[in-house]
């Protein structure tokens, strides 16, 4: 089977599974109807106010769901052993790691875009900057934790505290993504300055650790 | 909090972690040195 | 313990206690900050130290994923227990030197917050290696020290251009803002003495660390013949 249609096979398979159990994207909705209750207590949600801090507790919200949806992902392969599967298939391992990326990528922007409106509608948000630099940012953001998460998820498969070990890694090191997603969302939504330096900073994460993780993906899926 | 004072707590707090660390290190040691000749004893 | 390792503690304790006799006693009092400025020649050595020890890190981290080498290993577990320790020393003598003059704990800088970070991650390195069981830890981990290592000129960059963003208080404290050269002497006095601290901390760390992988390594052959019979 050529790298090109696992990944795509891999990829449509993931999707049609997402899209049948619906568990994932229901708690993940849930969970941003909780925070936006739970944050507008913290201060009072009129238009201008809301603009300065809901870039933050956005991508908080965000956060939590792709670490949701990556947890997911792989323990489903761990249960139905598929992982030993793809190391003796003579398929090149980034094709499946790329298309693992793909698909929690498409998953959790699905996410996102079912959380937004909830934002925007709790907190009054009108956006003073274009939209379409939003969806850019959020585009970039969610891939450059998206791809680390996925690696990571993959490492942390048959660790002890799986769940747990996920989050922990993953925070620190996307620690300069996840400003460049905040900062660049309150420039846009406040329309005071430019994003343009934290969105150049999230395509420079993004080509950096995706290929890191390419290049290490196939000699760390080969470790046992 | 006097500046001689935050001097001297910085320097102690070097101290007191690296000491801290040795301490540890040492417990370590110890502790396998013991099981080491536990299993040499019993093999 | 060989006799050239002796020597060489015994070396460095003398060096640390030439090297803070000066930075105490020799050292010329700084004009705006006065005495507690000397806590500069303690701090910023622990700094680089850390720094090397994580390099250290990414190297070995790096050999071992290529060549699953149990030494690389070993040293990548060394060098970053060691770098959290003086990590760690760096932000506890950070705010205690800030505190008096410029009356703040802490602020978010650029170095600040890449120091914390920094900590941040290698502290995730150390959970894991110890709380991951499973024959990936060690690969899992040599992954961290690699992405993390790689992640720290970005973290570095992205703060700074935060900070020009919403500025913020300075600590000024540190940045080699044109040295009194009397003060550089002694600064790399310190500086040679920590390091020789470091590498001492390292060896016994390393050494720890194949003691016990060999202990390990025993345990699980004799689990194997015990079976067997």
């Amino acid at each position: 089977m050529s790298s090109l249609s696992l990944a795509r096979a891999t990829l449509l398979k993931d999707l049609r599974m997402e899209w049948r159990s619906k568990d994932a994207i229901n708690s993940m909705l849930f969970f941003s109807l909780l925070v936006v209750v739970i944050f507008s207590f913290a201060f009072n949600p009129t238009a201008e106010e809301s603009r300065l801090i809901v870039g933050g507790l956005i991508w908080v919200a965000f956060l939590f769901a792709a670490v949701v949806a990556l947890n997911q992902t792989w323990a489903r392969e761990l249960r139905n052993q598929v992982l030993d599967a793809y190391r003796v298939s003579p398929a090149p391992a980034n094709a499946l790691f790329v298309a693992k990326v793909l698909g929690n990528f498409l998953f959790v922007v699905v996410l996102e875009a079912l959380m937004a409106p909830l934002f925007v509608v709790f907190y009054q948000l009108r956006s003073v900057g274009p939209v379409w630099q939003l969806v850019i940012i959020a585009l970039l953001g969610t891939w450059a934790l998206v791809v680390n998460g996925t690696f990571f998820a993959a490492l942390s498969i048959r660790t002890r505290n799986r769940e747990i070990m996920l989050p922990l890694i993953l925070f620190p090191i996307s620690i300069p993504a996840l400003l460049a997603m905040v900062d660049s969302t309150t420039a846009v939504l406040t329309g005071e300055s430019s994003p343009d330096f934290w969105m150049k900073l999230l395509v420079v994460y993004d080509v950096i650790f995706t290929a890191v993780c390419l290049l290490l993906f196939e000699s760390v899926l080969n470790a046992e | 909090m006097s500046g001689v004072f935050a001097l001297k707590a910085a320097y102690a707090v070097t101290w007191i972690v690296q000491l801290l660390y040795l301490r540890y290190l040492l417990t370590r040691f110890r502790r396998v040195r013991r099981e080491i000749n536990d299993l040499k004893r019993h093999s | 313990m060989k006799p050239f390792s002796i020597a060489f503690i015994v070396l460095t304790l003398g060096l640390l206690a030439f090297s803070t006799y000066q930075a105490l006693f020799v050292a010329p009092t700084e004009q705006t900050m006065g005495e507690v400025q000397r806590i500069f020649y303690y701090h910023v050595p622990s700094a680089w130290v850390a720094g090397v020890c994580f390099f250290v890190n990414f190297l070995a981290s790096i050999a071992y994923i290529v060549k699953r080498n149990e030494k690389a290993d070993a040293l990548a577990a060394a060098s970053a227990e060691v770098g959290v320790v003086f990590c760690t020393i760096v932000l506890l003598t950070g705010p205690i030197w800030a505190r008096p003059v410029w009356g703040i704990w802490w602020t978010w800088d650029a170095r600040l917050t890449t120091t914390l970070v920094l900590w941040l991650i290698y502290v995730s390195y150390l959970i894991v290696r110890r709380f991951a069981a499973g024959s990936q830890t060690q690969i899992l981990a040599a992954v961290i020290g690699i992405f993390g290592f790689v992640d720290v000129p970005i973290v570095y960059m992205s703060i700074r251009w935060f900070r020009t963003q919403h500025p913020s208080p300075v600590m000024a404290g540190g940045e080699n803002s044109g040295l009194d050269p009397a003060m550089l002497h002694v600064f790399f006095w310190n500086l040679l003495a920590f390091t020789c601290v470091g590498i001492i901390f390292i060896g016994l760390r390393y050494r720890l660390q194949t003691m016990e992988d060999t202990l390990e390594a025993e345990h699980a052959q004799l689990a194997l013949e015990g079976g067997s019979q």
